[in-house]
């Protein structure tokens, strides 16, 4: 028994059998807002796989796929002979990573990236792991630029408007997005205030409570607005139908994975929601950067 | 067919009797569903709950707007819809139960469910761009609806030779089609984000949330023909309880009863299925609880079942969108909750039985 997962093992360290510690040309990431920022700092053509939850640039979906990032199979990550992985804090199971450090493959973790602080702290870890310490440093310095330069705009503003972020699509109980979500941090960015405070995470929520602290304005995904045909979907939803908000169409919806994928497009993504919730007029653009362009 | 072999009349009294236990339970339905109407996370009192309802009906009452909105928007379609998919569970449940002769059969057996979730699934991963825009927001029901009548008929259809419903084969059709269903559900599960997962994982537990006049209008029209179709169920079901050949031999159409009635339970679970997600339990519950009150003739069972399903059901409704507020309780959750220990009751006893002790 031992001697046979021995020369498993064996079989999949030679797959990967890398020199020591040279500049990484074959990356495999697993994680969408790490290959976000993989692109932003210039070395996409390094990156030899993804997994399913890289979707930008478009570019990366043309490449090998190695399934989700919590499912990973450490012999699909060898096949592509990597000399570094990439691995977002939800990578797993732990056992597949475990046998490709096993197998010698390097792997860099990086924390969950879940606020503007930990994007501007998981840019200069990525940046090191492929040797691009000074386009990391650049990259940081813009993004803290943008983030800093919006919350200067919306700390000039009066109020914060109470909204909700929901999902909508199955036609049962719309999911709202309580703490602890991605949804709940982007709309602290935008200057807004989530009426869901009595839970974490997405659940269906109770209508009534909802209409008991109005929502000024609901926020969504394009893909939820999408799949329902449209704002008169969402008011033929009788959750949402009944509130002020969406009576008077006071409905925000943005790309899922732009507004939710935390990334370097996100300082980008916050403005847009802030500037839909408190006037276009009031918050600026932010400087257009290259990484927001998509790469078909 | 003369009436010396025909099944034993119930007596004048029996029936009476009968009769005055169903307006009970009807009563009963009411009162669970007034008290459902005005329960809520927005505490309402009696008059305002009362108020709005009477302004709903067209009387000229000053009611605040919000009232209107949470009685006549939000709770009343609910409740509706939670009492009606809760006695067509129930009422299917009961004539599964007869037509397999099993007391542990309900409609997911002939892949309704099954089939159901395919379809709703599909839809959220796949989306509905193919649908005009005014249908998209009823997608998933339409697929989830098309996909518990699709697998239901290749059931029926492969269990069916020669226009004889062969039950055993129907019964491992059923399995076989549940297991495939389930293998296309995963494949879209596997296909999916991670938000459509949660869309998906909501959906398979069960919710009336998505209670609207239009899906209650399809719902009602799937069950009609189930409710219609009762009182002659109901005298096939019992001479079939003495076995097939003595039904026929009763002057029973034994083969057109058992085609009709997987046609009809298809349709008002499909339906169901549809508009409120997997909903598991009322089916076995319901009918047992009717069963263990007054016994097991079908003339009971089958209104009573559906009336106790509704009950049920609505019930569970009401604590679903009330004890998390403001979030809410997915209603598969409760009825299993409730049903889970039930069945297993039932099944400790029925091992017994099986077991010939």
């Amino acid at each position: 028994m031992l001697t046979r997962r021995a020369l498993g093992l064996a079989a999949l360290a030679a797959l990967a059998a890398v020199p020591a510690r040279a500049a990484a040309t074959r990356l495999v990431i697993a994680g969408g807002g790490l290959a976000e920022i993989v692109y932003a700092l210039g070395a996409r053509a390094t990156i030899v796989g993804v997994d399913s939850t890289a979707q930008f640039p478009t570019a990366l979906r043309a490449l090998p796929r190695i399934g989700y990032l919590r499912n990973l199979s450490a012999e699909g990550v060898l096949s592509l002979r990597p000399d570094l992985l990439l691995a977002s804090a939800d990578a797993g199971p732990p056992e597949a990573l475990e046998r490709l450090a096993a197998a010698g493959l390097r792997i860099v973790r990086v924390a969950r990236i879940d606020s503007a602080e930990a994007l501007l702290g998981a840019v200069p870890v990525v940046a090191a792991a492929i040797d691009r310490g000074t386009e990391g440093a650049r990259l940081t310095a813009a993004l803290a630029e943008d983030f800093a330069a919006l919350a200067g705009m919306l700390a000039v503003l009066p109020g914060r408007p109470q909204v909700v972020f929901v999902l909508a699509i199955g036609g049962g109980a719309p999911q709202a997005a309580g703490r602890d979500t991605a949804a709940d941090t982007m709309l602290a960015l935008a200057g807004a205030r989530n009426v869901i405070a009595g839970y974490r995470g997405y659940r269906p929520v109770s209508p009534e409570s909802l209409l008991a602290v109005p929502p000024e304005a609901v926020i969504t995904t394009s893909h939820t607005l999408e799949a329902l045909g449209g704002i008169e979907g969402l008011r033929a939803i009788p959750a949402l139908a009944v509130l002020g908000a969406v009576q008077a169409r006071r409905i925000v919806a943005l790309d899922t994975l732009y507004l939710l994928g935390f990334g370097p497009r996100t300082a980008h993504a916050a403005r847009d929601l802030a500037a839909a919730l408190h006037g276009e007029s009031r918050i600026a653009r932010l400087p257009h950067r290259p990484w927001l362009e998509d790469i078909a | 067919m003369s009436d010396a072999v025909a099944l034993p009349r119930l007596s004048h009294r029996r029936v009476l009797r009968r009769a005055s236990a169903l307006a009970l339970l009807g009563l009963a339905l009411a009162a669970v569903i007034l008290v459902a109407i005005g329960t809520g996370p927005i505490a309402l009192s009696p008059g305002r709950v009362l108020a709005a309802l009477g302004a709903g009906i067209g009387l000229p009452l000053a009611v605040d707007p919000r009232d209107l909105a949470v009685v006549l928007v939000l709770r009343v379609p609910r409740t509706l819809m939670a009492a009606l998919v809760g006695a067509v569970l129930g009422m299917a449940g009961a004539v599964m139960q007869g037509l397999f002769r099993n007391p542990l059969a309900d409609p997911g057996l002939l892949g309704v469910s099954a089939g159901g979730a395919v379809g709703a699934v599909a839809t959220i991963v796949l989306g509905s761009a193919l649908l005009p825009p005014p249908l998209r927001p009823y997608a998933t029901t339409l697929a989830a609806f098309a996909g518990a009548l699709a697998v239901t008929a290749m059931v029926q259809r492969i269990a069916t030779v020669e226009g004889r419903v062969l039950i055993a084969t129907m019964l491992l059709a059923g399995i076989v089609f549940n297991a495939l269903a389930g293998a296309a559900t995963s494949a879209f599960i596997f296909a999916a984000d991670d938000l459509q997962l949660r869309d998906i994982m909501f959906w398979t537990m069960g919710s009336c949330a998505g209670a609207s006049w239009q899906r209650l209008a399809l719902v009602a029209g799937a069950a009609a023909p189930l409710a219609l179709a009762g009182p002659w169920l109901a005298r096939a079901l019992d001479a079939l309880i003495l076995g097939e050949r003595e039904a026929v031999t009763l002057g029973i159409a034994v083969e057109r009863m058992k085609r009709a009635a997987v046609v009809l339970v298809a349709l008002a679970v499909g339906a169901a299925v549809a508009a409120t997600g997997t909903i598991g339990f009322i089916g076995i519950v319901a009918p047992h609880l009717v069963r263990l009150a007054r016994g097991a003739e079908h003339g009971w069972v089958l209104p009573a079942a559906a009336l106790a399903g509704a009950a049920l059901l609505t019930a569970a409704d009401a604590a679903a969108r009330t004890v998390l507020a403001p979030a809410e309780l997915p209603i598969g959750l409760l009825t299993a909750l409730i049903g889970g220990p039930f069945f297993l009751a039932l099944l400790m006893r029925q091992r017994l039985l099986v077991d010939g002790r």
